[in-house]
């Protein structure tokens, strides 16, 4: 009995001196993730780059999942009634990769050169803002990768504050990035990160096309993928007759599209911001309803130059898909038109829904065709800018990886600072 | 047309017959022989055609097969829940297999995967489901709408067990221009393709011939032009012409071969048509030199010389000929001369009539007045010399009155040749006119109107003024004696030509057509005091001056002399 209670009382143990060691990170180690297409640039402020400017640099302020602000470099914030002036109290002791201090002064001089219509300055170790009108948005303002607060040296573009920092770097080489041991929340699990477009052993990380079948991939990796992050639409041409896009939306068939063409990987949508985002996406149907099409093509085909081209972006053979699709449907609706890689009347656009904040996000959208930013709340924003009749939604589609089993607290889409990799 | 020409033509018009008659039954067999030829070639290439077919619809089943039995249609066969990670699998095999068209179509017949048209995915194919044991079924031919335009196929369907259905597999390769270039076409054979979505062709033979193939739904051969042209219509599953096969055997050789012999013949033709010519003129030389002979002894006779002869050659009937042109010419001459000697009494015996005449008139005076002067030597001295003085008077009256008659004869037999200057007969006609101007009025007489209807531009000529106005009066004479009543002397003239004209009219009592002809015979006249001389003289003139003078006349009317004269005073 003594035995058995010894040998439980071992193998609770032993469970219990096991289990967290499964669970608990490693440090150490480096992460190759195989990226795509080699970075020609790395300004913060492009979503393709800012996965991995964002372990480089930081932003005064952060939106978590759900688009609300959180403190990152500046702990707390304040602003007048107007919402004209506001003031940041900055996070201490925190230093940039070169080992100088993360100053108000510092902020300010990289935060006024950033941003128009409003003076920076530094008021000991805080950080004032003012603003000729009220800028109640100035958080999520703020919480944009372009407003990141960094150096740049001759042999290192990005001098940040973040996890990790970066190696000498010329334009389209592999990015490689060392932990940044003095880092105000501590070290990170990794010791590197290596990105590059091909590796020679197995990656733990692949940037992988929508449509990416997993019978191609290697057994050793997994697919994730991320919340719907990027919007495909059409964007047709300024003072295109309304019912153009309304017979285009009403025939293109985008169930097909994310089924197949996506591998049922994102959602059929004639919303601008995914549902998870909005909460209303389904209030704008998407259904098909091919008669209506042919009715309001019958109207309009005299009047549009046929064939309608549809242009869309040299090597993307996902977008290529999809326009090619596009222009079946459009047929099927008794209008003609042409996918090409060339300049066409209209454009098959990939928009990324850069913000966890949806007037963010939509004002990011309608930047992507010119638009001005929308005023008003989400949804009449929204509404707004799909009946001015120059953008017709597909749909969202997510990001998409591959990820090596050995990879640990990895979330697909999210900061890769807190990933760590088993030994 | 001389006889030369005709013996020329004939000969070469029967050689040209000849060698044209020869081209045209040459042409004609080497024709047929071609016919024939591109009859058998056509009907040749189109076995070769359908065996081609045949066999390329064998090579797509195989490859369909082949695709049928891969580890991926497998898959797809397994798994018909879930068709859309197969949507990119057709290009990948119909690449392996190197068909132009491939479709994988699901029991439901929608598209799983298309090689041609990816983006039809879904899209329902319902045409698969119609036909039963697809995998005994020949190849057939298909239209199909593409993203770039419409194609024609010929297809093979295979189909695979998937669950309680099927899976289809539907490909092919495309029939275009280079499938037309890897079937084997003759020399001389022209292949063209025609598909319904395309215009007809702009020659209107060509798309005659297409269309009926179409829809007629057979085979169909034309001549279009100088190619022979069969069109076999392409049909689909449904007999539908998709497109139409045209064979077309070149006519160029047919063509080269015929101009070669029309050249042939052409030559054949030129050099018989020269022998023919050089022959031609050996046998008009041979038998043309008689005839010419004779003709030139003709015309040697029409020309005044009676006594012309022509050659003797031969005893044929050209010898003949001339030995009868010969014996009449010895005729006419011998009556010629009897003629003339009949002519020459009978002009003696007229002159010498005329002459008795004129000089009987004047010597039964003389004699009545030397009788009388023989009587009336028994009269008194005083009596008697009265009388002899009216004898006198009246002897020495009518010796001039011989000498008279004696002057005008001897002066028409020795008519001076005229001494030419350039003259205006108009100028000579006024003034031959105006010494007859107190005649025509002369009291107690009916008078004589003149009237001159000269040309104002009548040139001069080269003429003896005396003589023309000798043959003026003369003309005038006889017209005043021809009007006893009065009535209108007409004087014209005017220009013809390289001649002047000039007419001499009156109303007078005319004459009959005998008297027009005698009108200028020496001594002839049908007045009673008249010598016969007057237009004698007239018509030697006209004659010497190289003229011609004619008369019209109509009894009771009057009569018209016409003298047409050269301008430049040239005898003709």
């Amino acid at each position: 009995m003594r035995s058995i209670a010894l040998r439980s009382l071992a193998a609770i143990s032993l469970a219990v001196a096991l289990l967290p060691g499964a669970t608990r990170p490693h440090y150490g180690g480096t992460l190759r993730v195989q990226i795509a297409d080699a970075l020609p640039t790395l300004e913060p402020g492009e979503p393709a780059r800012d996965r991995i400017t964002s372990l480089v640099v930081e932003t005064l302020v952060e939106l978590d999942g759900r688009g609300a602000p959180q403190a990152k470099l500046a702990t707390s914030w304040q602003h007048d009634a107007s919402a004209r002036r506001w003031s940041f109290t900055l996070r201490p002791r925190v230093v940039f990769h070169d080992g100088s201090p993360f100053t108000a002064a510092a902020a300010a001089t990289v935060l006024s050169a950033a941003m128009k219509n409003i003076t920076v300055e530094a008021s000991g170790a805080a950080l004032m803002f003012d603003s000729p009108v009220g800028r109640p948005g100035l958080l999520e303002e703020l919480a944009n990768p372009r407003y990141a607060i960094y150096k740049r040296t001759a042999e290192i573009p990005l001098v940040g504050t973040g996890p990790f920092r970066l190696n000498p770097w010329l334009p389209g080489a592999p990015v490689m990035l060392a932990a940044f041991e003095e880092h105000w929340a501590g070290r990170p699990y990794l010791d590197a990160m290596h990105f590059d477009t091909r590796h020679s052993a197995v990656p733990d990380l692949i940037e992988l096309p929508v449509n990416t079948n997993p019978r191609t991939l290697s057994e050793k990796l997994r697919i994730e993928t991320s919340p719907p992050v990027e919007l495909f639409a059409v964007i047709l041409p300024a003072g295109s007759p309304p019912q153009l896009s309304e017979a285009l939306s009403l025939a293109i068939d985008r169930a097909a599209i994310v089924n197949v063409l996506f591998q049922r990987r994102g959602e059929p949508t004639a919303a601008l911001l995914p549902q998870w985002l909005s909460g209303y996406a389904f209030l704008f149907p998407a259904e098909m309803d091919l008669n209506h099409a042919r009715t309001l093509a019958a109207e309009i085909r005299v009047t549009i130059p046929q064939p309608l081209t549809l242009s869309y972006p040299a090597g993307d053979s996902v977008a290529r898909g999809v326009a090619d699709r596009i222009a079946v449907n459009v047929r099927d609706a008794g209008l003609v038109a042409q996918s090409t890689t060339g300049p066409g009347q209209a454009r098959l656009v990939r928009v990324p829904i850069a913000s966890s904040n949806p007037a963010q996000a939509l004002a990011g959208i309608a930047a992507g065709w010119g638009e001005a930013e929308p005023a008003g709340e989400p949804y009449e924003a929204e509404r707004g800018l799909i009946e001015n009749g120059r953008i017709v939604p597909i749909a969202h589609v997510p990001r998409v990886y591959g990820v090596h089993a050995r990879v640990r607290d990895y979330v697909p889409g999210g900061r890769l600072e807190n990933v760590w990799v088993a030994p | 047309m001389s006889f030369r020409t005709k013996v020329i033509l004939s000969i070469t018009t029967t050689v040209a017959i000849s060698v044209w008659a020869v081209a045209w039954v040459v042409s004609a067999t080497i024709s047929k022989s071609f016919e024939e030829r591109d009859r058998q070639r056509t009907g040749a290439l189109i076995a070769q055609f359908r065996h081609e077919l045949a066999r390329r619809g064998g090579e797509v089943g195989r490859r369909l097969d082949a695709i049928a039995k891969s580890q991926i249609l497998s898959r797809i066969a397994a798994e018909p829940s879930d068709p859309s990670q197969f949507v990119n699998e057709a290009q990948t095999l119909a690449q392996e297999q190197s068909l132009d068209f491939l479709e994988i179509i699901s029991a439901d017949t929608r598209i799983v995967s298309s090689a041609e048209w990816p983006a039809r995915f879904g899209y329902k194919q319902e045409w698969v489901a119609g036909v039963s044991g697809w995998n005994e079924q020949p190849a057939f031919f298909r239209r199909l709408d593409l993203a770039e335009g419409p194609a024609l196929g010929l297809f093979v369907v295979r189909t695979v067990p998937s669950g309680d259905g099927v899976v289809y597999i539907a490909g092919g390769q495309r029939i275009d221009k280079g499938f037309l270039e890897s079937m084997p076409a003759g020399e001389g054979m022209h292949l063209s393709l025609y598909r319904v979505f395309e215009p007809l062709p702009e020659r209107g033979d060509l798309a005659q011939l297409i269309s009926e193939a179409r829809v007629q739904r057979r085979e169909i051969t034309h001549v279009l032009r100088e190619d022979t042209a069969t069109a076999i219509p392409l049909t689909g599953r449904d007999h539908s012409a998709l497109g139409v096969l045209l064979i077309a055997n070149s006519g160029a050789d047919l063509k080269n071969l015929n101009a070669y012999v029309k050249r042939t013949a052409l030559l054949v033709g030129l050099g018989g048509i020269l022998a023919g010519i050089l022959l031609s003129f050996w046998a008009a030389a041979r038998v043309t030199r008689p005839v010419r002979q004779l003709a030139a002894s003709v015309r040697e006779v029409s020309g005044g010389k009676w006594d012309a002869r022509a050659p003797v050659s031969s005893n044929d009937e050209i010898g003949q000929l001339a030995r009868d042109f010969n014996r009449m010419t010895e005729q006419l001459v011998d009556t010629r001369n009897r003629m003339m000697q009949a002519e020459r009494v009978a002009a003696w015996r007229e002159l010498a009539r005329r002459l008795a005449h004129e000089l009987k008139n004047p010597l039964f005076p003389l004699q009545i007045t030397i009788e009388n002067l023989q009587r009336s030597r028994q009269l008194p001295p005083a009596e008697f010399e009265e009388i002899f003085e009216e004898s006198a008077t009246t002897l020495l009256g009518e010796l001039d009155n011989l000498k008279r008659i004696v002057g005008r004869f001897s002066d028409f037999a020795r008519m001076p040749p005229p001494q030419p200057e350039r003259v205006q007969i108009n100028d000579l006609a006024r003034r031959a006119l105006s010494l007859f101007d107190a005649q025509f009025r002369m009291p107690g007489r009916p008078e004589i109107v003149p009237d001159l209807q000269l040309a104002a531009d009548l040139p001069e000529v080269s003429a003896d003024p005396e003589q023309i106005q000798r043959l003026l009066r003369n003309l005038i004479l006889n017209a005043q004696d021809a009007m006893p009543q009065g009535g209108a002397l007409t004087i014209r003239t005017k220009t013809l030509s390289s001649r002047i004209v000039l007419e001499i009219c009156d109303t007078g009592e005319g004459l009959t057509p005998e008297e027009c002809q005698r009108l200028f015979t020496p001594y002839y006249t049908t007045r009673q005091h008249g010598t016969g001389l007057g237009l004698a003289i007239v018509q030697s003139v006209v004659s010497d001056h190289g003229g011609t003078i004619g008369v019209t006349s109509v009894v009771g009317k009057g009569s018209a002399f016409r003298i047409e004269l050269p301008r430049d005073g040239s005898h003709e």
